[in-house]
């Protein structure tokens, strides 16, 4: 009779290990769930229906930048740089936001496996990542402009307007009402950009300029970071319709 | 197997939906009941659009919640407000959807061709979509509903809006796709269902009136229904259920508790008979 030689247990828990091990399909990370998204869904899908938005939002933008130097207001660079880098950004949100609207397909999508809202997410990274390739080209444009103001200035105050907008825009999408949504949105920027310069004047822009470069690069970071949280929330966090035809 | 257990959905104060307890096997299941009844909120529901005030929903035993993604995979889905790019063609538009639900793209390909075929659009399948009729938009619809071939098929209100023509092709369509899989389909047209349905439910008063087969749901009202072309001269108290012409005399089909004297028939009732008695004091 042949003998089944029975495991010890170091045995038996290396093999329990290894069909686990095996079996279990390891879970993705933010990051490669991301690139696994933007693989699968690719470019066409993702910017393809939107082209008509992005070409109005880099219209508008470069239309509202020249119009902010041909009527700049001396002394008032930094402020008017901070209230209009977070413009494209906007304009490219709320433009790709009416759209899903307006195709009623809104429902349907968030039916598929790929959501709409994890689409979502992956456009609003893209439009951070131009959103800073803007207020770049802004920022060496203005300091070409406004010689009192260095490069680093502008540049620095531009991308902390953009974080701040990308925030609160991000912000409106996780906990606002989505029918408001572009009224909020609006209304933020109205705010938080243009009321200060509006009630403290030249006030703002010494302020905005004696801001320290370590507080503001440490600033830009915990929002950076806040920012990859929240997209990662999107994009993971299930969403439920505010309404329904009843 | 998909079960309701349950389930209450409020919307503020609004109760829509009130303890509904549902299994749904394979098969074709009718949701059928006047509008504002609470169909749309259980499809919702049930597409994870929305999620139950109380109560769960589970899918072979898991909270269809947990699935997540994985339950979104078997489910195909056609809105009541169907919206499509104008400007695609159905092949564009169905590789975009099924882009969305995953597909592989060397699958995808072939998959909207046989879809194309079995809604009978091939030969438009390369047409921009703003001249297409309602009937043929709906068709685009049944077709990206079952691009990820879904275990469970959710249609509301497919029908609205059709002529009569391809309301019958649609049936026929939906009876088709209904082998191996779940079928829910809400309608308030009772001709929808009354042919296709395995079991129609039906919702009164926010509740679940009944989850039955339409043969035992019309026995509800057996030898109540009548028919005569002298409905005037009916002293029960009756309730008038429908009319039709034939022979220049109007013959009014009605309900009474006891059958009336006079030239009464008896006849069968039939599901729109229930549907007109149950839901006799709503608008």
């Amino acid at each position: 009779m042949n003998k089944i030689p029975i495991p010890t247990k170091e045995e038996k828990e290396k093999a329990i290990n290894k069909i686990i091990s095996n079996g279990m399909t390891p879970q993705e990370n933010f990051i490669q769930r991301i690139v696994n998204l933007y693989m699968h869904i690719g470019t066409k899908y993702i910017f393809g229906d939107i082209l008509d938005c992005l070409i109005i939002a880099i219209t508008s933008t470069v239309l509202i930048y020249f119009f902010s130097l041909s009527f700049r207001i001396m002394n008032t660079e930094l402020s008017t740089t901070f209230a209009i880098s977070p413009i494209f950004y906007i304009i490219l949100t709320l433009a790709t936001e009416w759209k899903e609207k307006m195709s009623h397909l809104y429902e349907l999508k968030m039916t598929c496996k790929y959501t709409v809202k994890q689409i979502t997410a992956i456009r609003l990274l893209c439009f951070s990542a131009l959103g800073v390739l803007f207020s770049s080209l802004m920022s060496m444009g203005y300091s070409l402009i406004f010689t009192n103001e260095s490069l680093l200035d502008i540049f620095i105050v531009s991308l902390l307007g953009l974080l701040i907008n990308s925030l609160l825009a991000l912000g409106v999408m996780l906990y606002g009402n989505r029918r408001n949504s572009h009224n909020i949105l609006i209304g933020l920027w109205f705010a938080v950009f243009l009321l200060p310069p509006v009630i403290w004047g030249k006030g703002w822009n010494v302020f905005l300029g004696e801001l320290p470069y370590l507080l503001i690069t440490v600033l830009i970071l915990i929002m950076a970071a806040i920012y990859l949280l929240g997209i990662k929330k999107l994009i993971t966090e299930r969403e439920v319709i505010l309404y329904a035809n009843r | 197997m998909l079960t309701v257990n349950h389930v209450t959905k409020n919307y503020g104060k609004f109760t829509a939906l009130e303890d509904i307890t549902l299994e749904f096997n394979k098969g074709v299941y009718g949701l059928l009941a006047p509008n504002g009844a609470g169909k749309t909120t259980l499809i919702k529901m049930l597409t994870t659009l929305l999620f139950p005030t109380k109560g769960d929903i589970l899918y072979n035993g898991d909270d269809i919640i947990a699935l997540d993604e994985d339950y979104r995979d078997i489910i195909g889905y056609l809105p009541q407000d169907f919206g499509y790019y104008k400007n695609y063609s159905p092949k564009q538009f169905l590789n975009y959807l099924g882009t969305l639900k995953g597909i592989e793209k060397s699958v995808l390909d072939k998959k909207t061709e046989a879809l194309l075929s079995l809604v009978s659009l091939s030969d438009v399948a390369n047409k921009k979509m703003r001249k297409f009729s309602g009937g043929m938009i709906q068709r685009v619809g049944i077709a990206q509903a079952m691009l990820n071939d879904p275990e469970i098929l959710i249609l509301d209100e497919p029908t609205a809006g059709l002529d009569p023509k391809e309301r019958v092709r649609f049936r026929n369509l939906i009876s088709s796709l209904s082998q191996n899989r779940i079928v829910i389909l809400s309608t308030h047209i009772v001709s929808d269902i009354e042919t296709i349905a395995n079991k129609v439910i039906m919702f009164k008063d926010h509740q679940l009136l009944c989850n039955d087969m339409p043969k035992n749901i019309c026995k509800y009202l057996e030898g109540k229904v009548f028919e005569t072309s002298e409905i005037s001269k009916i002293e029960k108290p009756h309730l008038v259920l429908t009319q039709r012409q034939e022979d220049d005399k109007t013959y009014t089909r009605f309900t009474s508790e006891e059958k009336p004297a006079g030239h009464i028939k008896e006849v069968v009732p039939n599901l729109e008979d229930v549907f007109l008695y149950i839901y006799k004091d709503e608008e």
